[in-house]
C-alpha cells in the first residue's frame, strides 16, 4: 500500500510517539485525519484517506496520522477538546478515524458501523477546515 | 492559488456550462440581472429584499434554471423516474447548491485574502454536497469508482462534483424523456401592476404573443408646461381666490335636503308600519292567529330598530354640516365632515339595503293592499333619493379621497403588494414549452411594457403544467416560482407639484391680509434623488427645489411673484418653503406650508349643486 500523505506513529517508542502526535496537532498547521486501529477497516481508512490528503486548499495541506496501537496514545487523543465532534472516550475502539482541526480541536468522528469510503474520509477532511 | 485549485475551477466551469462565478441568490428557478441605460449590469438580489427596486428605465434579464425546472417539474407531477423520491430530492438539493460551490471557487480567487476564510467557506460548501451525495446510493458509488480509478491513474485529481455533474447530467437526461413524455409544460408570464392595484399583461419576448406595449421612456426631468399642469394651476388659482374671500365651502341646500327626505321617508315608513302592528295585534284581540302575530312582532321590531338607527345616523351627519355651515374656515371641520360623509354614505348603503328587505319581508306578512302599496312607495322613495345622494356625494369626495389614498399609500403599501400576489392569471397567449425546449434567458425592456408609473410592479411568475395525454386539457398547474419587481426613477431627475401653499409674511409693512396666512396658487420644481430603498422612494420621497407662488399681499387684485425654495416629503403631500415676494412694493419675505387639499372642496357656495 502506498501512502504519500500519512504519518506512522512508532508502535514502540512511547515517547516518540508522543512528540509525533504533539507536534503535528499543536505545533503545525495541517488538516489531520487519524486513524486508530490495525485491523483491516483501518487499513481501509488509511487509504482512502491518503487519497484524498493529496488536495489542498488556499494552501492549507492535508495529512494523514496512522496510529496503529490506540493504547499508546490514548491519554493524549482523549485530551483532544471537542469542536463539532466528540470523542467516545469510554469506548475508543468504536473509533475508526476522526478529523482535527487548525484549532487542535475534533472535528469529525467515523465509527466503525459507518461505510468507510473515499467519500467518508474526504467529509472528514473537510469538516477539518470549518472555521470554529 | 495553487495551480490544483485552478484546474479544478477550469474543469467546474466547463461542466457545469456557466461562467457566472460571481455571488449569485439562492432562489433556483428565475434570476434577475438589471442592465441601466449605459448598458452596466447588476444583479438583482432577491435574497436581499424581497420585492427589490430596479430603474423604471432599465432592461432587466431573466434567466431561467432550467434543469431545475426538470427536476421540479418530475417531482411536484409524481413522473416516475428510474430514481425514487429521496433521491430525486438530494438531487435538486445539489443542484441548488451548484451556484453556491461556484461561488466558492469563486471567492478563491478574489474575494477574500483571508486564506481562513477561503477554507471555511469551501469546506462548508463541500460537506453540504457530501451530505447530499451520501443520501443517493448509486451516486455515492459512481463517486467512489471514480475516486478508486484515480489511484491507478494519473496525478491528476477530479473533483467530487464533477463526478457528480455528470452523474446528474445523466439522470437529467432520464427524467427529460419521462416528462416528455407525460406531457409536462413550462410557463413564463409577466405582469404590470400600477399603484391602484391594475393588473396588465406585459410582453416578455420569447415567452408569449402579446405585443409591444408603448415605448415609453420616463424622463428624467419633467417641467410643469403641459396644458395638464396649466389646468391644474388655475383650479388651483380658484380654490385660493375663494378660500381667501370666504373659507372653505360645503354649502349645498339640496345636498342637505336630499338626506332630510330620507330621514322623511323613514319616519312615514315608521307611522304606516306602527299602525299595521297596531291593527294586527288588536285583530289579535279578535282570535286571529298567534304564531302570525309573533313573527309580525318580531319583523316590526327588526324594523323599528333599524329605522331608530339610521334616523339618528342621518340627524347627526346634518348636525355636523349645521355646524360647519357655522364655522367655514375650518379645515378640521371640513376633514370632519369629508370624513363622516365617506363613513355615513358606506354605512347607509347596506343599511339602506337590510332595510329594504326587511320591509319587503314585512309586506309578505300583511294583507291589507293599501299598506302593500304604502310601503312599496316608501321603498321606492328611499332607495330613489338615497342614490341620487350617493352620486353627488361619490363626487365631491372622489378627489378628497383619492388624494388621502395616495398620501397613505406609504402605509398601506405592503397590504397592496400583498393583494397583488392574487389573480395573475395565464392566458392562451402564453406559451407553453417542453421541458426540454425552455429558453435559458431573455431580455425585458421595461420601456417597452408602456406607461409606468414609480411603484409600479413587475410580476413574473414561472409555471409547470401537466396536460392529458388523452383528453389534452390541462389537469394541474404549479407555480415554481414568482418574483416581483418595483420600479422608481433611480438616481437624479427632476419633478414638478402645482397646487396651493398657505404663505405667512415675516414683514408685515404694506401687507393688508385678513388673516394670518393667504392661500395661493403655486408650482414647486423638485429635484430628487432615486435609491434602491422602496420605503425611502415611497414614504419619505424628499425632493428639493424652487417654487412659484403668486400672492396678493397688498389686496389689491394683482398678483405678486413670489419665489422660494421648498421642501418636500411625503410623496409631496407635505411641503414647507420660504421665499420672497419679487415685485410686490414691500418684498416682504415669508414662509409658506402646502398640503394637497381636495380642491373640488374649496369652491363658492352652490356650485356643489352642479
Amino acid at each position: 500500500m502506498k501512502l504519500n500523505h500519512t504519518l506512522i506513529i512508532p508502535t514502540d517508542d512511547k515517547i516518540l510517539a508522543q512528540k509525533m502526535f504533539e507536534s503535528l496537532i499543536y505545533d503545525e498547521d495541517f488538516l489531520l485525519v487519524i486513524v486508530l486501529g490495525d485491523d483491516d477497516i483501518a487499513q481501509k481508512a488509511v487509504k482512502y484517506a491518503d487519497s484524498r490528503a493529496r488536495i489542498s486548499i488556499a494552501g492549507y495541506e492535508r495529512k494523514v496520522v496512522w496510529i496503529r496501537n490506540r493504547e499508546i496514545l490514548s491519554k493524549e487523543i482523549k485530551a483532544l477538546n471537542d469542536g463539532l465532534a466528540s470523542l467516545p472516550k469510554d469506548n475508543l475502539e468504536r473509533v475508526v478515524a476522526f478529523s482535527v482541526s487548525f484549532s487542535d480541536t475534533v472535528m469529525d468522528v467515523i465509527l466503525s458501523s459507518e461505510t468507510i469510503d473515499f467519500l467518508r474520509l474526504d467529509l472528514a477532511f473537510n469538516k477539518a477546515g470549518v472555521k470554529k | 492559488m495553487s495551480k490544483r485549485l485552478l484546474c479544478w475551477m477550469i474543469l467546474i466551469v466547463l461542466i457545469f456550462g456557466t461562467i457566472n462565478t460571481a455571488a449569485a441568490d439562492n432562489l433556483p428557478i428565475l434570476k434577475c440581472n438589471e442592465i441601466d441605460r449605459h448598458g452596466r449590469e447588476s444583479k438583482v438580489n432577491f435574497s436581499k429584499h424581497k420585492y427589490p427596486v430596479v430603474d423604471v428605465n432599465s432592461t432587466i434579464e431573466i434567466v431561467i434554471n432550467t434543469s431545475l425546472v426538470r427536476s421540479l417539474a418530475a417531482k411536484e407531477f409524481k413522473i416516475i423516474p428510474p430514481i425514487d423520491e429521496d433521491e430525486l430530492n438530494s438531487i435538486i438539493s445539489i443542484l441548488k447548491l451548484k451556484t453556491k460551490m461556484l461561488k466558492a471557487f469563486g471567492a478563491c480567487n478574489s474575494s477574500f485574502n483571508n486564506c481562513d476564510l477561503i477554507l471555511d467557506y469551501y469546506s462548508q460548501n463541500m460537506i453540504q454536497l457530501e451530505l447530499l451525495v451520501m443520501k443517493i446510493p448509486r451516486l455515492r458509488q459512481k463517486v467512489n469508482e471514480t475516486m478508486e480509478l484515480e489511484l491507478q491513474g494519473p496525478a491528476e485529481l477530479e473533483q467530487i462534483f464533477g463526478i457528480v455533474a455528470r452523474e446528474i447530467g445523466r439522470l437529467s437526461k432520464l427524467l427529460d424523456e419521462n416528462t416528455e413524455q407525460t406531457k409536462v409544460y413550462f410557463r413564463l408570464g409577466g405582469w404590470l401592476i400600477d399603484g391602484s392595484g391594475n393588473e396588465q399583461h406585459i410582453h416578455i419576448p420569447g415567452f408569449d404573443e402579446y405585443n409591444e406595449g408603448i415605448f415609453y421612456e420616463k424622463p428624467s426631468f419633467i417641467l410643469p408646461i403641459s396644458k395638464q399642469a396649466h389646468d391644474q394651476y388655475l383650479q388651483a388659482s380658484e380654490a385660493a381666490e375663494s378660500y381667501n374671500k370666504e373659507g372653505f365651502s360645503f354649502s349645498d341646500d339640496r345636498f342637505k335636503t336630499m338626506l332630510s327626505m330620507i330621514a322623511d321617508s323613514l319616519e312615514n315608513a315608521w307611522d304606516c308600519l306602527e299602525q299595521q302592528f297596531s291593527k294586527t295585534r288588536s285583530n289579535q284581540l279578535l282570535g286571529q292567529n298567534d304564531s302570525m302575530l309573533i313573527t309580525i312582532q318580531r319583523s316590526f321590531r327588526s324594523i323599528h330598530t333599524k329605522i331608530v338607527t339610521l334616523r339618528e345616523k342621518i340627524s347627526a351627519f346634518i348636525k355636523l354640516v349645521q355646524t360647519f355651515q357655522k364655522n367655514k374656515n375650518s379645515f378640521a371641520l371640513s376633514s370632519e365632515l369629508i370624513n363622516s360623509t365617506r363613513i355615513l354614505f358606506s354605512e347607509l348603503t347596506s343599511d339602506l339595503k337590510s332595510l329594504e328587505n326587511d320591509l319587503t319581508d314585512f309586506n309578505e306578512l300583511t294583507k291589507d293592499s293599501s299598506v302593500k302599496e304604502k310601503l312599496n312607495k316608501i321603498n321606492f322613495e328611499i332607495s330613489d333619493k338615497f342614490s341620487n345622494c350617493t352620486e353627488k356625494i361619490s363626487r365631491i369626495t372622489s378627489n378628497y379621497l383619492s388624494i388621502l389614498s395616495k398620501a397613505l399609500d406609504f402605509v398601506y403599501g405592503d397590504n397592496k403588494l400583498a393583494f397583488a400576489k392574487a389573480n395573475l392569471e395565464f392566458t392562451s397567449k402564453v406559451k407553453r414549452f417542453l421541458l426540454e425546449d425552455i429558453p435559458g434567458s431573455t431580455r425585458l425592456d421595461l420601456r417597452k411594457i408602456g406607461i409606468r408609473n414609480n411603484s409600479d410592479q413587475i410580476h413574473l411568475r414561472a409555471v409547470v403544467e401537466k396536460e392529458d395525454q388523452i383528453s389534452n386539457e390541462k389537469l394541474k398547474s404549479i407555480e415554481i416560482d414568482r418574483r416581483v419587481l418595483l420600479m422608481y426613477q433611480l438616481g437624479f431627475h427632476v419633478g414638478y407639484s402645482v397646487g396651493t401653499v398657505f404663505v405667512n409674511p415675516w414683514d408685515k409693512k404694506g401687507v393688508t391680509l385678513k388673516s394670518e396666512f393667504q392661500m395661493v396658487p403655486s408650482y414647486s420644481i423638485f429635484t430628487r434623488w432615486g435609491t434602491r430603498s422602496a420605503s425611502f422612494n415611497r414614504i419619505w420621497k424628499p425632493g428639493l427645489g424652487l417654487n412659484i407662488a403668486t400672492p396678493d399681499f397688498d389686496q389689491n387684485s394683482n398678483p405678486e411673484l413670489g419665489l422660494g425654495l421648498v421642501i418636500t416629503l411625503f410623496c409631496d403631500v407635505v411641503q414647507v418653503g420660504v421665499g420672497k415676494n419679487i415685485r410686490g412694493d414691500n418684498s416682504a419675505s415669508y414662509w409658506f406650508f402646502g398640503l394637497q387639499l381636495p380642491l373640488d372642496l374649496i369652491v363658492k357656495p352652490g356650485l356643489l349643486a352642479q
